[in-house]
């Protein structure tokens, strides 16, 4: 949240969604948002509750391929960047 | 085998779907938002810059036609007034001079000497309207004065001038930028506000040096202004606001509150001038 801050606060001539780092951040950001809950009542329910785990289950492998797959777009652009800069 | 053993949800499961609903609409809904709000302020600032490139473009195709117009001015005087004063000086004194008695040569070179005479004051006056000497020598005041003396010359109007704190005077480009500002201000109220008098005065605090002009004809205000500045024919008024602009100043056009009089304010950060 810091770093969305700190992007409205000193916004720059490029859009947000060409930057690595913003990919990066959002998929942690999602991951860390959407299991906050599941792992808030984890510890209290898991053993106890078959339903509860399978839930768990679910939204954190969902959650977990999300998060890699944003941090995935993340490399692939950085290395583009990389790319575009050593060509000049 | 876990996953397809269905047992009844308890309350713990719904708060935990609703929960993590909430918080994925949350996270997803701020990033939204975060790209549309930096989208929207790129937009505008690109927008911004292109407006101040625009109007950049616009002043620099001002100073340049100015500068031509200048040009043109001074070409056609050198060439309409200068050129046939020199070419009849040149037939005074042409081969046949010596040919000819005593008497006609005195007379041909008297009149040569008239007309070169001639020449000489008309090419002063060219250079004196290029860079009046009276600024060069004396500084703004005495040049504002002379100006008024000479308009006021002419009996159709009144004018006056008065410098309250102009003791040190300012760099030579500086005091003739604000020069013709004045001078474009003055010109103004002559030809467009049909006033009966013009009243200049000058002031200074610590930071700013102020010069307002008074007079009681037909005069603008600043939004009036600020329409025929960005008015691609308006020519005078570019000049003004990008000398202004140079002087890294202000300036204000006004109506006074008895609606009699018209003022215009120019304010000139001391600082940067010194």
């Amino acid at each position: 949240m810091f770093y969305y801050y700190e992007e409205i606060k000193r916004p720059d001539s490029f859009f947000i969604y060409t930057k690595p780092e913003f990919w990066g951040v959002s998929g942690i950001f999602i991951f860390s948002a959407g299991t906050f809950f599941v792992f808030l009542f984890r510890q209290q329910s898991l053993d106890a509750d078959k339903t509860f785990f399978n839930l768990y289950v679910y939204i954190h492998a969902l959650l977990f391929i999300v998060r890699n797959l944003l941090i995935s777009v993340s490399f692939l652009l950085k290395s583009k960047t990389q790319q575009d800069i050593s060509h000049i | 085998m876990f996953f397809l053993q269905v047992s009844p949800p308890n309350n713990t499961t719904y708060v935990v779907y609703l929960g993590t609903f909430g918080m994925l609409l949350l996270a997803v809904g701020l990033i939204v938002f975060i790209v549309f709000h930096q989208r929207k302020v790129i937009y505008f600032q690109l927008r911004m810059k292109k407006m101040q490139e625009e109007q950049q473009q616009m002043m620099l195709q001002a100073s340049i036609q100015s500068q031509e117009e200048e040009r043109q001015r001074i070409a056609a005087d050198l060439h309409d007034d200068a050129g046939p004063l020199l070419a009849t000086v040149r037939l005074y004194l042409n081969e046949n001079l010596i040919h000819q008695d005593q008497g006609t040569q005195l007379q041909s070179i008297y009149n040569a000497k008239q007309i070169i005479d001639d020449t000489i004051q008309l090419i002063r006056n060219m250079s004196h309207n290029l860079i009046p000497p009276t600024l060069k020598n004396f500084g703004l005041e005495s040049a504002v004065n002379d100006m008024f003396q000479k308009i006021n010359g002419s009996g159709s109007i009144s004018t006056s001038a008065r410098f309250h704190d102009y003791k040190r005077r300012l760099k030579l480009e500086y005091e003739l930028s604000i020069y013709r500002v004045l001078q474009e201000l003055i010109n103004n109220i002559l030809k467009h506000s049909h006033s009966s008098f013009i009243h200049l005065t000058q002031n200074k605090t610590d930071q700013y040096i102020y010069i307002r002009i008074h007079h009681d004809g037909e005069g603008m205000t600043q939004t009036e202004y600020e329409k025929l500045r960005d008015n691609p024919k308006g020519m005078g008024l570019k000049n003004i606001h990008s000398r202004i602009k140079i002087l890294n100043s202000r300036i204000l056009f006004e109506k006074d509150p008895s609606n009699t009089y018209f003022k215009v304010t120019i304010e000139i950060p001391v600082q940067a001038l010194l």
